[in-house]
Formats: structure tokens, sequence, C-alpha cells
């Protein structure tokens, strides 16, 4: 066959066929009466057209159940397995992969499928949504929708199927599309039966449609190639931002130079006479404050810790060394704690160890004031940590590197007989 | 299909039901009727159309420009502040969605309940819906405060690896409404669409059989077609069910699963749906009422019609006093003093004229429709209607704003003050609202032709002789 036979010549007549038999009625009784003499006759290819659903036409036609409720639950079970994957996926699992989910922990609330309760909403509307979608598209591609062309479409009188007419088409090329014309002449319909025409090329999509469909379909897989290489270009430049205001905030941060106040900075000091909270509880009659400070009025230091060493001290105390001295003084106070090791692992030239709080019988003679101090103030290489610990703390801390001198310094002689009793083993 | 089949109601009803349209109607007068609208010529188109949508759209300009004044300077130019972050945009939000339960209820719900009265008034009720749910949606997307980057609020797949936290009432909002609107939009188009068909197989222009056309995607109404159509919207009316009472009872989780007193509360899901129920119909009405008269469609949305939603709009105005007063009942009898606080505040405190105006609004004026007279009265019915949606935004404004503004801790306690930036928001929401219904009535069917013929008495519509 050459290629000129192949083309349709548009400016040949395109050539009539008869393409079926249609005959037309006022009410939707009769046509259910026709309805069901067409389908005694045994006719396969034909349909009813009519302005509205007519109850009763299904049965009178014969036609069998559709699959759509099935589809429907296939998209159903569809949603919902997505939305428990998602969520899974996007909130429970975490890696180092590209697009990996992100482990959220939420208010204490588990991070598996135990905490499935919480997911329920979003498993339902997708359930829902995932159905819709199989009813709605699921039912026009059942019903070949959408189509641009019927033939029936080309007859004038066919145009009333959709507001009050009720057509009987019966198609030409049924098996036995002979018996078609009397059989319908013979149900009383209105007018004559009308003869439908089709034509050898008036289904075809029109060429300039077709091409714009394929064209905007290859079109819109630009955009995704261009953001796919953009992901696999490194580049130097800094993200765009399209607003910049949330990296690039209009405010001060701490330490930093100003132009605003006298005194070049942007951080405010406190107003003359401004005192902590807290900071006037121990103040005496003079303005003296002995417990914050450890010292007496003269700047002596106390000799006994102005607070009663209880259990309950002695534990705080434990707790707070454990925190704050242990790193380096070691957790017996002997001066040996990890970051000392490693110091001197390393031969870190200027590091000096530690003081051996328990063990040294110098730091085991000294005032309680003494160790206070240099809690609060720092001692030496030692930094202070007044700022960080109230002065109870302070106090407290200081009574458990008491009881970690007394674990070691202690003559066992000078203790209770009990307890000299328990240590000894007898 | 016999089980679904509501022409075979029986016999003895139509004895003492009343038919469902007024006066002398067969298919040829109905379809005229109903698709002669989006026909009508410039001459033919009322005055007050013309009128109406010119309002719609300058009032659709200004919410462009208080949107674009929004997004210059930042959520500051509204009264949102500490403590009440929460203004009127979820005030706003939540009005909008309730209203857009009407549409869903009365195709899906009335459906399955063999309502068929709803024929005449369930596609506009549905396009109202969508309308709606498009203003809903309007707020939250303007109120995250960086609106370039509201698509995080999605799943998805991003260089940051990123992703929405889906244990969060406020992302499973972001679902609910979005799937409701999803559906709510095919469900109205998927019944549509033998009534575009209808008007392209009766177009006398191109240009109209085209566009028409385009949109009624080749449907001929063969028979075929119909049973799966029928099945189709079955399914749909069975899943929107569900999902219309989902929807509302997932908005009130954004309060109800916070802690703070007056929105910690279990009755909020079924209290916000009926008072979403409530709402809508009252603007169903109010829609009604002046559709009918201008687009003449009086015969088909008859006296019978607003009566028979008046009565919805009492049954539900009695739910909603109803959540009212157990709210208070279980905030004394719950014994928690940071909850009694709360609603005595709302009853008493610095909000009380908005309790009292949602509360006469709600429950007061309604009950005047226990009387035929007044159910049957156009004129007020269309107040008690107004009153109505006026009251529902009361109840939003009363349980996020009250609430916000007295928390636990009274060094927190503030006054919420709107600027004028959130009144001309809101009332401009109402012009794309406006908007969109007007352009709806004028250029798509406004009733559902093909169902309202379905439920005509067969012999008598048949069009016989020319
Ligand atoms: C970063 C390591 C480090 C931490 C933490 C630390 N210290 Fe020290 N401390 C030292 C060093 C080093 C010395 C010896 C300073 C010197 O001799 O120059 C020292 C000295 C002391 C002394 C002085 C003893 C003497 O020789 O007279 C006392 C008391 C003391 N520390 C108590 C504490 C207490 C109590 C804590 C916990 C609050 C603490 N230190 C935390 C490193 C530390």
């Amino acid at each position: 066959m050459s290629d000129t036979d192949k083309k349709v010549d548009l400016n040949q007549e395109p050539e009539e066929k008869l393409w079926a038999y249609m005959a037309e009625f006022d009410s939707a009784d009769d046509v259910i009466h026709a309805a069901e003499k067409v389908r005694d006759a045994g006719f396969t290819k034909w349909d009813v057209h009519t302005p509205f659903p007519v109850h009763g036409l299904d049965k009178a036609m014969g036609v069998r159940p559709t699959i759509l409720p099935w589809l429907v639950l296939a998209g159903g079970l569809t949603g919902m397995t997505t939305a428990i994957v998602l969520q899974w996926y996007t909130n429970m699992v975490e890696g180092p992969w590209d697009f990996s989910g992100y482990a959220f922990k939420i208010s204490g609330k588990p991070n598996s499928l135990v905490g499935l309760p919480a997911m329920v909403p979003v498993i339902f509307e997708l359930t829902v949504l995932f159905s819709a979608l199989t009813a709605v598209f699921g039912s026009l591609a059942l019903n070949g929708l959408p189509r641009h062309y019927f033939a029936a479409w080309r007859n004038r009188r066919f145009d009333r199927a959709t507001s009050d007419r009720f057509c009987v088409v019966i198609e030409a090329d049924d098996p036995q599309a002979g018996k078609a014309k009397a059989l319908l002449a013979g149900l009383g319909g209105r007018g004559e039966v009308e003869e439908l025409h089709d034509t050898t090329k008036s289904d075809a999509l029109p060429k300039g449609i077709k091409w714009a469909i394929i064209s905007m379909v290859l079109l819109s897989w630009i955009p995704f190639a261009m953001i796919l290489r953009k992901r696999y270009t490194p580049s130097e430049s800094p993200p765009i931002h399209v607003v910049p205001n949330m990296d690039w905030q209009q405010k001060f941060k701490p330490q930093s130079p100003s132009t605003i106040f006298d005194d070049g900075r942007a951080m405010r000091l406190p107003v003359a006479g401004a005192v902590a909270r807290g900071s006037l509880d121990h103040v005496d009659a003079n303005g003296h404050d002995a417990f914050s400070s450890g010292k007496n009025a003269d700047g002596s230091f106390l000799q006994m810790m102005p607070i009663d060493a209880t259990d309950k001290l002695m534990a705080r105390g434990q707790r707070q060394y454990n925190i704050y001295c242990i790193a380096c003084h070691g957790q017996l106070g002997e001066g040996d704690g990890l970051v000392s090791q490693r110091a001197f692992a390393l031969q870190e030239a200027n590091w000096i160890q530690p003081s051996k709080l328990s063990t040294d019988p110098l730091i085991h003679a000294r005032e309680d004031g003494y160790i206070f101090d240099a809690i609060t103030n720092g001692i030496r290489t030692m930094k202070g940590y007044g700022a960080q610990l109230s002065a109870e703390d302070r106090w407290a801390i200081v009574l458990w590197v008491r009881a970690l001198q007394s674990s070691r310094l202690r003559d066992i002689d000078t203790l209770p007989k009990d307890i000299q009793a328990k240590l000894r083993g007898n | 299909m016999t089980t679904l089949d509501p022409s075979h109601a029986s016999e003895a009803f139509k004895e003492f039901r009343p038919p469902l349209l007024d006066g002398k109607n067969d298919y040829k007068t109905i379809t005229d009727q109903i698709c002669g609208v989006p026909e009508w010529s410039h001459s033919e188109t009322p005055k007050a159309w013309y009128i109406a949508f010119t309002i719609a759209v300058s009032m659709l300009g200004m919410l462009g420009a208080m949107i674009a004044w929004l997004f210059w300077m930042g959520v500051g130019v509204w009264g949102n502040n500490n403590p009440a972050f929460w203004g009127w945009p979820i005030v706003n939000f939540v009005f909008w969605v309730g209203i857009g339960h009407a549409g869903t209820l009365i195709s899906a719900i009335l459906f399955l309940f063999r309502q068929k009265w709803r024929t005449s008034i369930n596609r506009f009720a549905e396009a109202m819906t969508i309308f709606a749910v498009a203003c809903a949606a309007i707020f939250p997307g303007i109120h995250v405060g960086r609106p370039w980057v509201a698509y995080w609020l999605f799943p998805i797949p991003n260089q940051m690896d990123m992703w929405p936290q889906f244990r969060s009432p406020l992302l499973w909002d972001v679902f609910a409404v979005s799937t409701y609107a999803t559906v709510s939009l095919l469900f109205w188009y998927l019944g549509m669409i033998p009534d575009l068909a209808t008007i392209r197989d009766r177009a006398t222009t191109p240009v109209r059989r085209f566009l028409y056309g385009l949109f009624a995607m080749g449907w001929n109404g063969s028979n075929r077609q119909w049973h799966r159509f029928e099945r189709a919207y079955l399914l749909l009316a069975a899943l929107a069910t569900p999902l219309v009472l989902s929807v509302h009872s997932v908005v009130s989780f954004d309060f109800a699963v916070a802690q703070l007193p007056g929105w910690h509360t279990t009755i909020f899901p079924p209290y916000f749906v009926a008072g979403a129920i409530f709402s809508g119909f009252a603007m169903v009405v109010s829609l009604a009422v002046p559709a009918r008269q201008f687009f003449g469609m009086k015969n088909l949305i008859t006296m019978r019609h607003l009566e028979a939603m008046n009565k919805v709009i009492l049954a539900t105005s009695m739910m909603v006093g109803y959540a009212y007063l157990t709210e208070l009942f279980i905030a004394w009898y719950g014994g928690n003093p940071y909850e009694r606080f709360a609603f005595l505040n709302r009853v008493m405190g610095n909000y009380s004229w908005a309790y009292w105006s949602m509360f006469s609004c709600n429950v007061i004026f309604p009950q005047l429709f226990w009387f035929k007279k007044i159910r049957r009265s156009i004129p007020l019915m269309m107040i008690i209607c107004v009153l109505v949606n006026v009251g529902m935004w009361f109840e939003r404004f009363v349980i996020t704003v009250t609430s916000l503004s007295r928390d636990f801790v009274p060094s927190s306690w503030g006054y919420f003050t709107p600027t004028l930036i959130d009144a001309l928001t809101f009332i401009g929401s109402f012009g794309l609202f406006f908007t969109l219904f007007l352009l709806f009535c004028r250029w798509l069917p406004m009733v559902a032709v093909a169902e309202v013929k379905a439920d005509m008495p067969r012999d008598e519509a048949a069009v016989k002789g020319a």
C-alpha cells in the first residue's frame, strides 16, 4: 500500500455509512416496554438513551451490575495502605539516605505503629479520598468518557435525548441488524424509525488537538528535569532565599557592637544597684552575707558551714559534685578525673593536676569556708563555679568533699564504736 | 438496583405526600426553565444580577488588596497578638468550613435517606459548599505567616528531609479539609455532567456547544452510562456521609486536643458538626430565597422546600443549644477550677456580649420556627437565617478568643481587639463567595435537571404531541 492511500484526504467528501437505527419515545414507561421487546428479540449491540436515569430500564435491558464497587473497594484499601506507609515512613523511620523520613519524638507518644490512634484521622481521610477518586474516575473510564465523538450526535432528533425524549438505538453491526428496522417500527414510538449515519473519518481526533496534548505532556516534564539537574549539580553559591528575613533578622546577637548606645555595645548592663533574686536572703544587720561568701565579716574563712548537715544535703552534695567536679577531681576526690587522665595521656605541658581533695591532708585541715571559696571564685588555675551553683548547693558540695575526706583520712579510732565494729567486720 | 430506587416508594406515600414541585411541569418545561438561564442573552439577564455581581467583584478585589497588604507587611496588620494568636483568621476559617457542610449533607445524607425534596436544592447547596470551602481554605493559608512556604503543609519529598508532623491536629486538618474540598468538587461535577450535556445538545451557538460539550465530556445519556453513573453517585454519597461528619470533627480537634480551658472538651466533635449543619442550612436558605426569585425557580424551590430546611435549622439549633448547656453543666460538675472559670468568664466576663449574641442568635431566635406561619414567611426566615449566621460566627469567636485571652496564668491574660484589616479581609471573603456563586447561578444549571426529572410522576411529565 502506498503512502498516499493511507492518508485521509481532507478535501474529499468522507464516505457515509449506515451506523444504527433509532426509534424515539415520549415517556419512560414506553421506552421500558420497548426495551423489553428488543432484549427478548436477542439484540446485543444496542442501548437506550434517556434524559435521566430511568429506573426499571436496567432490568428491561438486562444490564449486568457494574464492577465499580469492587474498584472503589480496591481504591479505598490502597488509600488506607498509602496513609499508613506514608505516616510510618515520614515520621518514624530515619536513615542516611536521600529523602529519609524523620523520627519525630513528640510528647512521649510512642514512635512506632503502637502510636496508631494518632494516625487514624489521616488514614480515614486518605481512604475516603482514594475511594472517591476511584468512584469518579472509574465510572468515567468505564463509561468511555471523556469522548469527543458519538455518531448519533450527527442527527438533530437525537439532541432531545438529553432533555425530554427516550431513544432506542440498535447498531447496524449487530448480528441481527436486518430485523432491527421492522422491530423498532412495530414498537409504537413517535415518528419514523431513523437511520443514523456515520462517516469513515469523523471519529478521528482533530490533528491540532492531538499535537497540543502531546506537546503539553512533553513540556510538563521540563520543570521536573530542571529540578533533577539542579539536584545533581554542585554549587558554591548560597541557597536561594525567596524571603530571607528568617536567616537575616534585624536584631543584635549577644556580645555584638552597636552604634545605638554610648558604650558601643548592644547588650545592656543592669542598672546601678540592681540585685539578683534571693541575693539579699542571708544578709545580716551589718550588710554582711556570710552564707553566700563563706567568709566572716573580717574576711577570714568560716570555720564551720552555716547550714545543717542533713542526709538530704549530703545526697544533694553528692549529686552536684558528680555533675560539676567529677570530671577533674575524680569520683573519690583523688585528683584523677577523666579530663585529667586524658590531659596526662596527651602529655599536655600546661596541665596542672587537680588537687587531691580527699587525700591531701592540707585541704583536710582547712576551714569549710576555704573549700567554699574555692568553688565560688575558683582557685589558682581552677575556674569558679559561683555562677552555676547556688550558695546552698556549694555548701552541699563542701559537705560531700568532707565526707570523701573522712573516708580516706580519718583515724578509725575516732569513729563511734558501733561503726568501728561494722568497719572492722566483727 | 431495586432497593435503591426512590421511584418505587410505596403508593401509600403519594396519598399524603404533597407533590415536590409547584404548578404543571413536564420534562420540557423543566429543561427550558433550568437550562434557559445559562442561555440568557445580556438583555434577558436581570439588572439585579449585574448589580450584585459588580458589588461582589469589588469586594473580591478588596480581599485581594488586603491579602497583598498582609503579605507585604506581615501578620502584624491583624489584631492577633499575645495571648490571642488565633484571632479572626481562624474564626473565619471555622465559620466558612462550617457553612460548607450543608451542601454535602443535602446531597449525600438526604440522598441515602431518600429525601426526594433534596433534588431541587442539592445542586446549588453543593456549589455553595465548594465556594465556602474555597473561602475557608484562604484563611489558614494566609495565617501561616510565611505563606510562600505553605506547601510545607503537605508531605512533599525535599532536600531538607523535612516532613509534616502527623500527630498534630493541625495536620489532620490539612488532610480533612483538602479531602473534603476534592470530594465535594468531584461530587458536584459528576452530578452536573448529564446536565451540561443537556445544555450542549440545546446549544444554538457553536461556542456554547463547544464549551459545555467540553465539560460534558461526551455524555450521551445511554442507559449503560446512567447505570454506572448512579452507582458512582451512590458510592460517593456513602463516602461523603462519614466524610462530612469527619471534617468538622477534625476541625474541632484543633481546639479539643489542646489543653486550654474552654477548648479541652470531648463534646467538641458532635457539637461542631451540629453547628456546621445548622449554619450551612441557614446559608442555603438565605441564598435560596433570592436565587429562586431572580432566576424564576419558585416552582422548583417551593415553600415546602424552604419550610423543610427551616425545620432542619430548628432541630440543629436545639442540638447546638443543648451543647451550650452541656458545656456549662460539665464545667460546673467536672469540678476543674480552670474549666469553671473559663465558662463563667465566657458567660459573665468581658466577652459576655459576644457570648450572649451567640446564644440569642443561635438558640433563642430560631425557636420562632416552631410556628408554621414564621417557617413559611419569606422575610422572617431571611432575618432568622442571617441572624443564625451571625450567631455562628460569634460562636467561633467566643470559643477561639475568650479561651485564648484567659488561660491558666493571669499574667498572660489580655484582650483581643481586631483591626480594620481583619474586618475588611472577612468582608472580602464574602466577595469571593458571592462572585463564585453568582457566576455559578448565571452559567451553570442551578438545579439538578436530571434528578428533578427522575423524581417527577412519569406519565404526567412526558411530553406528548409535537
Ligand atoms: C576543669 C577541671 C576542674 C573542675 C571541674 C573542678 N576543679 Fe577543683 N581544681 C582543679 C585544678 C586543676 C586544681 C588545682 C589548681 C592549681 O593548683 O592551680 C583544683 C583545685 C581545687 C581546690 C583547691 C585545693 C587546694 O589545693 O587547696 C578545691 C577545693 C577544688 N578544686 C574543689 C573543686 C570542687 C568542689 C569542684 C566542683 C564544684 C571542682 N573543684 C571542680 C580542676 C578542677
